[in-house]
């Protein structure tokens, strides 16, 4: 995610940053790097606010997710909750997610959220016959996607985590 | 393994607990088993033996609250063999799914069960492959009826 907010910036700085400045006096120079910031503020008060609208749609499944924080031995016995780092990176993931599928203007699902004994979270989406699940750890995320209904389903793997392919799975989910 | 093999005909019960999110209510209220219900770190589901356990469900669930769901012994071996590749995406082998009488006597941790058993690949498979089993595992037991159907408040 920071990546992407880094290489975005980049993008809106190059386009004031190479033709428009050649000539400029000294004065412009000035107005230039003013303008600059504006952009830099703006696109980061924008960037802020997306993230605070996808927190705010996503508020419940956060909730569970902060609370698998929580998970340890309750009357069930013992599950071993998942760590920090895990479920910020998750997370990080899921919003980024949800503001790629609102950005390709595509319904959103909620996932089931969960985690597993290897300190792995979980999210699960079933749509129709399809049905995607991520993997997540402290640094990757995985998906496996099952097209299917019975024992003949196809299933297949991969990495979760750049944006062109996180995009293509949900594109595939909802088709 | 001991002995007493698991005929293909046997139905083998699988614990789903509450309080993990390893179950889910659809929109027409029927309860869906998560893949993640089956997942064990060391890549062997757990199973009972259900005519161990005198086809009586209950004693899979025992104290603790949640559901029962239950797979065939046939079906599970009849799922075909899951490919496990390296990191670049080459074979490496065909991972084959069976079940193993597996019972628990005099474990340190483990309370005793004479009808446990095991779902496991051969040859061993690493977790990518585990991943994609049970998702199969789940798809079979969303195909039969809870054995004892999870308690959802209304």
């Amino acid at each position: 995610m920071p990546h992407t907010i880094e290489h975005t910036w980049d993008n809106r700085c190059a386009l004031i940053s190479d033709d428009a400045i050649k000539g400029v006096n000294s004065v412009n120079e000035e107005f230039l790097q003013r303008m600059r910031g504006s952009i830099r503020s703006f696109y980061n008060s924008s960037l802020i606010a997306r993230e605070a609208f996808a927190k705010e749609a996503l508020n419940d499944i956060l909730t569970k997710l902060h609370k698998l924080l929580t998970w340890s031995t309750d009357k069930n016995g013992y599950m071993p909750a998942p760590e920090h780092a895990v479920v910020s990176y998750a997370e990080n993931w899921l919003i980024r997610l949800f503001l790629e599928v609102a950005d390709l203007g595509l319904p959103w699902i909620k996932p089931n959220v969960t985690a597993n004994t290897d300190g792995e979270v979980v999210f699960e989406w079933w749509y129709g016959r399809r049905k995607l699940t991520i993997y997540i750890d402290d640094q990757c995320a995985e998906y496996v996607q099952v097209w299917g209904a019975d024992i003949d389903a196809a299933v297949s793997d991969g990495d979760a985590k750049s944006t062109d392919v996180c995009q293509s799975l949900w594109i595939w989910l909802i088709s | 393994m001991t002995d007493d093999p698991i005929a293909d005909d046997e139905i083998l019960y699988r614990r789903v607990l509450d309080g993990r999110d390893h179950y889910t209510v659809q929109n027409d209220g029927t309860i869906r088993v998560s893949s993640q219900a089956f997942y064990e770190s060391g890549f062997r589901p757990s199973v009972d033996r259900a005519k161990l356990r005198d086809n009586d469900p209950k004693k899979t669930l025992g104290t603790f609250s949640g559901g029962v769901a239950s797979l065939v012994t046939h079906d599970v071996r009849s799922i075909a063999p899951i490919v496990q590749n390296d990191e670049k995406g080459h074979f490496v082998q065909l991972c084959r799914v069976n079940v193993e009488y597996m019972p628990i006597l005099n474990d340190p941790v483990e309370p005793d069960n004479d009808a446990h058993a095991e779902i496991y690949t051969n040859p061993p498979c690493n977790k990518r492959v585990f991943r994609k089993l049970i998702e199969k595992l789940a798809l079979l037991a969303n195909a039969r009826p809870w054995e004892i159907k999870p308690y959802i408040k209304p």
